[in-house]
């Protein structure tokens, strides 16, 4: 086998240096890649935590060289599990670890300006009831924009073939991706590097240390397991049972504290108003051919461009001015039949007041159920859930907190009507 | 729809399809891939996206309504134990009850399509449905595109992403399906190869 000599070095706040290839940074280098320099990783967040301002750019890398560490670390310490699972020798697992390199650098290049706050821009896919994902523009985009990158690339192709439709497929969970769906976890799943990379950078570029968590001994511990439907093919060893902990922990933590918190909240509401109203017919081209040039032109940059001449309404001037829609009530995190009924009784009492809804079910960040297997280190190799090893993961509950807003001038008014319900 | 109409369909079709089989419990995977039948086959409007992972079509907003109801009491969930590693049961929570009371108007005009799926697949070990989930994500990616696949073809994509499966296994979960006219793009042709 072919050894891969030549790699570039980029830093990165978090991890220091990342490592590249030949072709990923021909990639890199791609305008459409460039693009993602000017798509902020968390929207308008920095009206809350004002060093949040670090792009998906960013990010891209930094999932990049988690999924290696991830994927390294489990093909050095599961290899009997893989063997059993995928029959792979060692040039199979490196055409593998070649094209989750490639997903992890690209898993967001169809991002929406300002991230998750445009999806809801997203037009509705055709004949189903879901609207179209940023994945989904995201494979699309790299089918039509940068297959030809990586098919063409001499290196790429005389050692492991043309990979472009396998780096879509492992992104889209296509089933041409045969034995390298093993992998979708790794890229989106409750252990995945995208989760582990941006807790760490979000957290330090906001300025807090919610998401912190032990990500070096989670690394470690890192392990395939005999894949079940019931939990997964990836999990960690019982070493790193805490470490898994004190990333759910932290998930728990950052989503409370920064991505639910209730000004972002009220700032993703207006930027999605502001771009309804600066989008033709009120949202995205959707991901087809000439869809996705048109698309690929809206950027943080563009937006903002437009906003400042004086477009996107009274929303636009709302996020210009900082003049958001305040909060006047929401449930408890899980709010239980009775707290749902109360909510619908705060809803019709303000009538013409309420200027929005805030929903943690519809958040991109929120939290899910937890199932990482553990693998135990004694001579059986049981596997366990972390619920059974940790009572603080098995008590947290999921969060379905439900808020309403008002504009700022009719809070005293809101409240007065509130103030009659029962229950307040 | 709101929050709560959503999870009395959701969270519904499944208290009914526990009531009405045997067991009187699912298992999660047998959760996961009954929703997705319902929703792909029988176009039940849950409103989950589903993406194919290598244990078959997987959706994070199920085991979040499981999740939720478990917090409501309307289910609860014990983890069972296997030799190769461990499982979970589903059952019904001390709410169940009275949530079904409000839920079974939400479920009624699918409860004919709830009544096939206790029919044709209930008692299927995780290993089946995870197999029969892969062939109808597979199927439907091929109808999407507008093709039109044989038999092998669909035991050969199959074979591709999940080789420890036994290949006899593979064509015999397929035929069944075929003869159940759930397929939309897999047409009979000789199986032998």
């Amino acid at each position: 086998m072919l050894e891969i000599r030549r790699t570039y070095e980029i830093r990165c706040p978090v991890f220091g240096f990342i490592h590249l290839y030949d072709w990923e940074r021909e990639i890199i280098n791609h305008k459409y890649f460039q693009r993602l320099r000017r798509i902020r990783q968390l929207a308008w967040c920095d009206l809350v935590y004002p060093g949040a301002m670090h792009s998906r750019f960013e990010h891209s890398l930094g999932v990049l060289h988690m999924a290696t560490l991830l994927f390294e670390g489990i093909v050095e310490r599961s290899k009997t599990v893989l063997q059993d699972e995928m029959a792979l020798n060692s040039t199979g697992l490196e055409r593998h670890k070649i094209i989750v390199r490639l997903a992890a650098l690209l898993h967001d290049i169809g991002h929406a300006p300002f991230s998750h706050a445009g999806e809801e821009l997203f037009p509705i896919i055709p004949k189903k009831s879901l609207r179209y994902t940023h994945e989904n523009y995201s494979a699309e985009i790299v089918r039509q924009h940068f297959a030809d990158v990586i098919n063409n690339n001499r290196e790429l192709l005389n050692n492991y073939g043309k990979i472009a439709d396998d780096v879509v497929n492992l992104l889209e969970g296509g089933p041409q991706a045969g034995t390298v769906l093993f992998w979708k976890d790794l890229i989106s799943g409750q252990l995945d590097a995208d989760r582990m990379d941006y807790l760490l950078r979000d957290s330090l570029h906001a300025g807090v240390d919610y998401g912190r968590y032990d990500w070096r001994r989670l690394v470690n511990t890192f392990v395939a397991v005999p894949s079940s439907a019931e939990y997964g093919n990836l999990g960690v060893s019982e070493g790193g049972w805490h470490a898994a902990e004190g990333l759910f922990l932290a998930r728990y933590f950052m989503f409370t504290q920064v991505y639910f918190h209730k000004t972002r909240v009220a700032y993703d509401h207006h930027i999605q108003e502001a771009l309804a109203s600066l989008l033709p017919g009120g949202k995205f081209p959707p991901p087809t051919p000439d869809g996705i040039i048109d698309y690929l032109k809206w950027d943080d940059g563009r937006v903002l461009g437009l906003l400042s001449e004086g477009k996107g309404g009274e929303h636009g001037r709302r996020l210009l001015e900082r003049d958001h829609f305040r909060l006047i009530r929401e449930t408890p995190e899980t709010p239980d039949e009775a707290d749902n009924e109360r909510y619908a009784e705060w809803k019709e009492t303000l009538g013409e007041l309420l200027a929005f809804e805030g929903r943690a079910s519809k958040s991109w960040y929120k939290i899910a159920k937890s199932d990482i297997p553990v693998v135990s280190e004694t001579t059986d190799r049981k596997i366990r859930p972390l619920n059974e090893y940790s009572s603080i993961v098995a008590k947290i509950k999921p969060i379905k907190q439900l808020r309403l807003y008002v504009e700022k001038e009719k809070k005293g008014e809101a409240n007065e009507r509130l103030e009659k319900v029962k229950g307040k | 729809m709101t929050d709560m109409k959503d999870v009395y369909l959701r969270i519904g079709s499944l208290l009914y399809i526990m009531e009405n089989s045997k067991s009187k419990t699912v298992g999660r995977t047998a959760a996961m891939k009954y929703q997705y039948l319902l929703q792909t086959v029988k176009k039940v409007h849950l409103g989950y996206d589903f993406r194919l992972y290598y244990y078959g079509p997987f959706s994070q907003e199920v085991l979040n309504d499981i999740d939720y109801a478990e917090s409501l009491g309307v289910l609860k969930t014990e983890v069972v134990y296997y030799a190769s590693g461990y499982g979970y049961k589903i059952s019904p929570g001390a709410a169940a009850q009275g949530f079904m009371e409000k839920a079974s108007e939400v479920i009624a005009p699918d409860k004919d399509k709830l009544d096939w799926l206790v029919g044709e697949f209930e008692g299927k070990s995780a290993a089946e449905l995870e197999l029969i989930g892969t062939a109808v994500y597979i199927d439907r990616n091929a109808g999407k595109a507008e093709q039109i696949i044989s038999i092998n073809d669909i035991c050969s994509s199959i074979k591709r992403i999940k080789p420890r499966f036994d290949l006899d296994a593979i064509r015999k979960t397929v035929s069944e399906l075929l003869e159940k006219k759930v397929f939309v793009a897999v047409r009979n042709n000789n199986l032998a190869t």
